[in-house]
């Protein structure tokens, strides 16, 4: 998508470019197609209880 | 490619600020951290990469785990692609490359490392569903055609 954006050699996106800035100019290239990007939050326990909840309540298999 | 391609791959390119690496030491630069860099630290599971990924300490991690992250951005790249498709002799590649390493290499990558974490942090994004303004009519889908 960013080679297809900047015209930049695949090569040079994958070696070359660092991690940071090829990050920060595919979250611009989203922004400039409409994508609503959020900064990123830590898990919070509240959102896993439920899928703790879920697996803990899951059968054991004692198959090994 | 043809012609045309070409030309304009190399005037996109025209344009580019090159990235640059930190020097550590006499002859010891070390490249940036790159998505194909990642990929090699993932293949070889390097912990100081997973540790700059999810934004932890590496002071506590194992110095063969420096060393490593270390050889793969600062030795001849063709060569360290090599040696990654290779876990028998990816050990004994690091180890060889670093018995000439001096000690003060390791402090100054630590805090290249330290920067490069913050950054990384600081860029971070997810994705999400644009939130919709208060008393907006929720868009309908557009009609089967």
């Amino acid at each position: 998508m960013l080679a297809k954006a900047t015209g930049w050699a695949e090569s040079f996106i994958v070696w070359q470019l660092p991690l940071v800035r090829l990050l920060a100019y595919e979250h611009a290239n989203l922004r400039a197609n409409d994508v609503w990007t959020v900064k990123r939050k830590p898990v919070s326990e509240h959102s896993l209880a439920p899928i703790r909840q879920f697996f803990d309540s899951a059968d054991q298999d004692d198959d090994d | 490619m043809d012609a045309e391609d070409t030309a304009r791959e190399a005037a996109a390119m025209a344009a580019v600020v090159e990235p640059e690496g930190a020097t550590l030491g006499e002859n010891i630069v070390m490249r940036p951290l790159t998505g194909g860099s990642a990929s090699i630290c993932v293949l070889t599971n390097n912990q100081v990469y997973r540790a700059l990924i999810e934004n932890k300490d590496i002071d506590a991690l194992a110095e063969f785990e420096l060393l490593a992250f270390l050889y793969i951005h600062c030795a001849e790249l063709p060569k360290v692609r090599r040696m990654a498709l290779n876990p028998s002799l990816w050990t004994a590649a690091v180890l060889e490359w670093g018995e000439t390493l001096p000690y003060a290499v390791l402090l100054g990558a630590k805090a290249a490392l330290e920067q490069s974490r913050q950054m990384l942090a600081a860029v971070k994004f997810d994705v999400e569903a644009k939130p919709v303004p208060a008393g907006a009519r929720e868009e309908s889908p557009p009609p089967n055609s």
